[in-house]
């Protein structure tokens, strides 16, 4: 990972989710993290605020991986493409030796700092892994939207839960 | 469309979901089919030949991968 942004330049909880994203998708087999597997990572760790969060509208690691699952056949849907084409398919695959960062992730990142800068908190070193479900949650289009939304989860209610949680809140974590 | 987001889902952004979606399939469905060619014998050349790219343009993209699947490879003259 060299790519513009750096995760050293966080904290360890967002440094480790990060990496978490990546891990997620180099098992996958690609070489590109997006912000599905920023998801994925938030989801895995069940007892940060953030994952906590995503529990609670059913979204543990399991529920993602199948909300995930449900909207790429419904994808393959509109194509007219009937999702079992993909059932039986072998194919072997190696996790690629790194993983760089999408477009999804970055954008996701670039406006959960947004926010986090627009309530007073600049220093990296401070955002927490709830910022990166926030910046998640202020995606407008891509995979990740689309899944909210096919899961019928309330993006906007989960994004005031997770405001909520952000240091100088009333229902601030500390740990978050 | 003006500065308003789109919805995620519903017309353009289904189309292009779609897009994402087939590309994955495609992909999964190159490599699984070359697994399965490579394992009932055929050669890199005749694997090239039946995708319409070159030896080197398969090797590229599958050999890695093939090379720890356990697969016997045959040699280009056999």
């Amino acid at each position: 990972m060299s790519d513009a942004f750096d995760p050293g330049a966080y904290g360890q909880n967002v440094r480790v989710t990060l990496m978490g994203a990546a891990v997620e998708a180099q098992r996958r087999g690609l070489d590109i993290a997006e912000a599905e597997h920023l998801l994925l990572a938030l989801a895995a760790e069940s007892l940060s605020p953030a994952g906590r969060l995503l529990a609670e509208v059913g979204f543990d690691h399991p529920g993602v991986t199948t909300a995930l699952r449900v909207e790429r056949e419904r994808s393959l849907q509109v194509a007219g493409v009937d999702p079992s084409a993909a059932a039986g398919l072998h194919a072997t695959r190696l996790p690629p030796p790194r993983a760089r960062w999408g477009a999804s992730i970055r954008e996701a990142i670039k406006r959960g700092a947004e926010d986090a800068k627009a309530s007073g908190r600049r220093d990296r070193r401070a955002w927490r892994q709830t910022d990166l479900l926030i910046g998640l949650l202020l995606l407008d289009i891509g995979t990740v939207p689309r899944t909210f939304a096919y899961a019928g989860v309330d993006s906007d209610a989960l994004l005031a839960r997770a405001r909520a949680t952000a240091p100088g809140s009333t229902e601030a974590d500390p740990a978050g | 469309m003006g500065k308003t987001a789109p919805s995620p889902i519903g017309g353009a952004a289904d189309e292009l979901a779609a897009v994402l979606a087939l590309r994955e399939l495609v992909e999964l469905r190159e490599d699984a089919a070359v697994e399965r060619a490579l394992r009932d014998g055929w050669t890199w050349a005749q694997v090239a030949e039946a995708l319409g790219v070159t030896r080197q343009a398969v090797h590229k993209r599958h050999l890695r991968r093939i090379a720890v699947s356990g697969i016997p490879l045959r040699r280009r003259n056999e």
